[in-house]
């Protein structure tokens, strides 16, 4: 796969870029060599580049320093691409007032092109473009040398980026963030995150496990405590029955409340259930409900509710060809049917709505039948208290004639009723629910069980969140180690890799003093074969170094990628620029060079005299009111004079 | 969705299981009508409706208890809506002849196709009115243990409350 530069074009943009269109044609030479006079806007054009490749935001600083003059709001970048032989326009939109810039992308296509929005490459070659490796082929040759310096780690960085190590670290980054999130989530329920801290909630949770076991045991003994006391209170009061009726004074009397007790039983029970089932219906229940239901039904006929006409009848009348009147009915209409159609309800709305209209209507009820049956059943409720009472009396009158017997089971029964009164507060303190009788009571979780299991819930919560937090935590570290490990490990058979292909190509140009790569670290460490460290190589040979390495190294990319350099050899001395500009043109499929008139001797001249269909000559003039003049040709590439030169 | 108890309902009514005062730890007669958890969450939605006030949906219990009606309230369901109904227009001081927003209550509180006829807004609300009735049962009757006794006291708070 294969990129191409066939042009980019300035409007509006400082150092004499306000209207700028180099054209380096539908099939662009090997080799472009451009002669700009410093300020004619070599860096401007190379940032540029660089942003529309990479398509990271300029900030809106930079975008307002681009602005070629105070008369102008708006300016244009437009890098043109050919991507496996499909034309590319990455275009910026500058906005000087809001310091914005926007991207758009046009491509020539049969079918789906035009001009989008965005920086619409193929998805491949637009994740490759990171800003580290489109610093890598829009290249700031001034820089080269870094490749070399061991002070500087461009060369590992390179690889970095290229084969997508970056991406790596960017997962340890994410999972740092992710355990930051989570421990802010826990933090909330949790601030423990470590084992003493994880210890501490544990033996919260036991204790709060041991308490509600402890109180789910008093909860069972006092149950069954309590009904163990209530059927031997049951007995002694069938022993006072027994007790009673063995006295043949007393026995009619009891005889008679016994079968009057039974009576009232049956009533009650009766009424129970005839009050039930009145209080089932709404309308039985209180005169106001019976008169609300009514009224209801009353309006409900008063308003005309719900409507006759369903929203059903518009639809299907809008389907018809002819009005109910007669009329045709044509788009308008039946367009106007169908809208004016949704005021109306639909069928089942209108269907339950009358249900209930003709409920109401016939909602009858007898309202005193419920208070009837209510006082009815309040008569036996009195009448069985007055039977209680009358046997109580009748208890304590043999008592007082001295029936110890008598007197020991009544006394028997009143305790066992203090205790199951004592007792059934203690049930009561264990398993109320109420939060207001938990209030009134000062119950806590040590001594309530609902509580208690709340409380129990809360910890085990605390715990499990703090322990999985720590897990988390712990799982995070590892897989930050592995990625570390295979960063490190990756990268390391990667330098090997591009080491190994630099050194084939060096062995090419050096014929004469064998130069290699011994070691790619942050930067590249050189070696003379036989003779160990290589430690004063000429500008020259560094350049060359540099570039054999960017070249092995952008050889790897799934894309052929340009290579545009600025200033090339600008820091070598003649004899040294001969050498680079002998060496490095073969590297690269297309070089696109920025030059300043100092660089022609020497470096330029190296392509004076290759094929002219393989090398462009572009030189640069300032005309004056920061425009520029474009002229093509070796000959106006010779012959210009500036300050630099 | 139908409807679901206040909380603390089936604790007052000393529910345990389906029975209904059961308060009690010996077996007594079982001769009372069957007093069910609907006719427990009908009471307190009644005297709820009746003040026309709603309480917070918070103090539900976490899930349903019903859906649709009981047999026992076979019949009851269209007069039950007509007083949810009555209740809201009272609630949202509906004004008696305004067609248009009584009409639409009506839209927005019924469903024909729900087991209720309440649209799901509807049985949410009945359940909120139930929140109310059964803070009103609280403050007016203590819990009781047998069915003839809260009989007795439910209806003594419907016809003191006409007198107050």
């Amino acid at each position: 796969m294969d990129v191409r530069l066939t042009g980019w074009k300035a409007k509006n943009l400082r150092g004499g870029l306000r209207d700028v269109d180099i054209d380096l044609g539908d099939n662009p030479s090997r080799w472009t060599l451009i002669q700009m006079p410093n300020g004619t806007g070599k860096t401007t054009t190379m940032e540029l580049l660089r942003a529309t490749l990479n398509g990271v935001d300029l900030p809106a600083k930079t975008v307002r320093e681009l602005r070629a003059d105070d008369h102008v709001e708006t300016g244009f970048f437009e890098a043109r691409l050919l991507v496996d032989r499909q034309p590319y326009r990455l275009q910026l939109e500058l906005d000087f007032r809001d310091g914005s810039a926007t991207p758009w992308t046009v491509q020539e296509k049969e079918r789906g092109g035009g001009r989008e929005e965005g920086r619409n490459l193929p998805a491949d070659l637009r994740t490759l473009l990171k800003p580290t490796l489109t610093e890598l082929f829009v290249f700031n040759g001034e820089l080269a040398t870094d490749i070399i310096d061991l002070t500087k780690s461009s060369a590992a960085g390179a690889i970095r980026a290229l084969y997508g190590l970056d991406t790596l670290e960017s997962v340890t980054k994410r999972v740092d963030s992710l355990i930051d999130l989570e421990q802010r989530r826990a933090a909330a329920i949790t601030t423990a995150k470590e084992r003493k801290g994880i210890n501490q909630l544990k033996n919260a949770f036991d204790e709060a496990r041991s308490t509600n076991a402890r109180l789910e045991q008093q909860q069972k003994s006092t149950s069954a405590r309590l009904v163990e006391l209530e059927q031997e209170r049951a007995r002694l009061q069938a022993d006072i029955q027994e007790r009673m009726s063995e006295d043949a004074g007393l026995r009619a009397q009891i005889e008679a409340l016994d079968e009057k007790q039974q009576e009232v039983d049956t009533n009650a029970v009766d009424l129970s259930h005839q009050a039930l089932e009145a209080l089932r219906r709404p309308a039985y229940v209180h005169p106001t409900l019976l008169a609300r239901l009514q009224n209801l039904g009353g309006k409900l006929y008063e308003l005309k509710l719900p409507e006759t006409i369903s929203r059903e009848f518009f639809s299907e009348l809008a389907q018809q060809e002819r009005c109910v009147c007669g009329r045709p009915l044509g788009h308008d209409e039946r367009h106007e049917i169908v809208s004016g159609a949704q005021r109306y309800l639909a069928q089942d709305q209108i269907s339950v709505i009358n249900q209930m209209k003709l409920a109401l209507r016939e909602s009858q009820g007898d309202p005193d039948e419920l208070s009837t049956t209510i006082a009815s059943l309040q008569a036996q409720l009195d009448e069985r208290r007055r039977i209680k009472a009358e046997r109580d009396r009748l208890a304590s009158e043999k008592i007082a004639e001295g029936d110890e017997v008598l007197r020991k089971l009544r006394e028997d029964v009143a305790g066992l009723s203090d205790e199951i009164t004592a007792l059934s507060g203690t049930l009561e303190r264990l398993t109320t629910k109420d939060p207001s009788r938990q209030r009134a009571l000062r119950l806590s979780w040590e001594t309530n069980q609902p509580l208690c299991e709340i409380e129990l819930k809360a910890r085990d919560n605390r715990l499990q969140t703090a322990t999985r937090t720590r897990t988390f935590s712990l799982q995070g570290e590892k897989l930050k180690a592995i990625v570390l490990a295979t960063s490190r490990q990756a990268l390391d058979i990667l330098r090997d890799r591009v080491r190994l292909s630099t050194n084939d190509k060096l062995a090419r140009i050096f014929a004469t003093e064998k130069i290699e790569v011994a070691r790619i670290g942050g930067s590249l460490e050189l070696r003379t074969a036989g003779l160990g460290v290589k430690g004063g190589a000429s500008e020259g040979q560094k350049l060359a170094i540099a570039y054999a390495f960017l070249t092995s190294l952008l050889a790897e990319a799934p894309y052929r990628l340009p290579f545009i350099v600025d200033s090339p050899a600008v820091s070598l001395d003649a004899a040294n620029r001969r050498e680079v500009g002998a060496l490095i043109p073969d590297f690269f499929n297309q070089m696109v060079m920025f030059v300043i008139s100092t660089e022609r001797e020497g470096f330029a001249e190296a392509f004076y005299d290759r094929p002219s269909a393989d090398v462009c000559f572009l030189t640069v003039t300032p005309k004056g009111g920061g425009s520029v003049d474009i002229a093509e040709g070796l000959t106006a590439f010779k012959s210009f004079h500036s300050k630099e030169g | 969705m139908s409807f679901t108890l206040p909380a603390n309902v089936r604790n007052f009514f000393g529910f345990e299981g389906p029975r209904a005062f059961a308060r009690s730890r010996t077996a007594k007669r079982d001769t009372s009508a069957r007093f069910l958890l609907f006719d427990a969450f009908y009471c307190c939605m009644l005297l709820g409706l009746d003040q026309a006030k709603l309480g917070d949906a918070s103090r539900l219990e976490a899930a349903n208890f019903i859906i649709g009606y009981p047999e026992a309230y076979k019949g009851q369901a269209e007069l039950i809506a007509g007083l949810l109904v009555d209740a809201e227009i009272r609630r949202l001081e509906i004004q008696p002849d305004d067609r248009d927003d009584i009409e639409r209550q009506m839209v927005h509180l019924l469903d024909l196709s729900s087991p209720s006829r309440l649209s799901v807004d509807g049985d949410d609300l009945l359940n909120r009115y139930a929140v109310s009735g059964f803070d009103r049962l609280k403050v007016a009757m203590t819990e009781c243990d047998n069915l003839e006794d809260f009989l007795v006291g439910y209806h003594r708070i419907w016809t003191q409350s006409r007198v107050a």
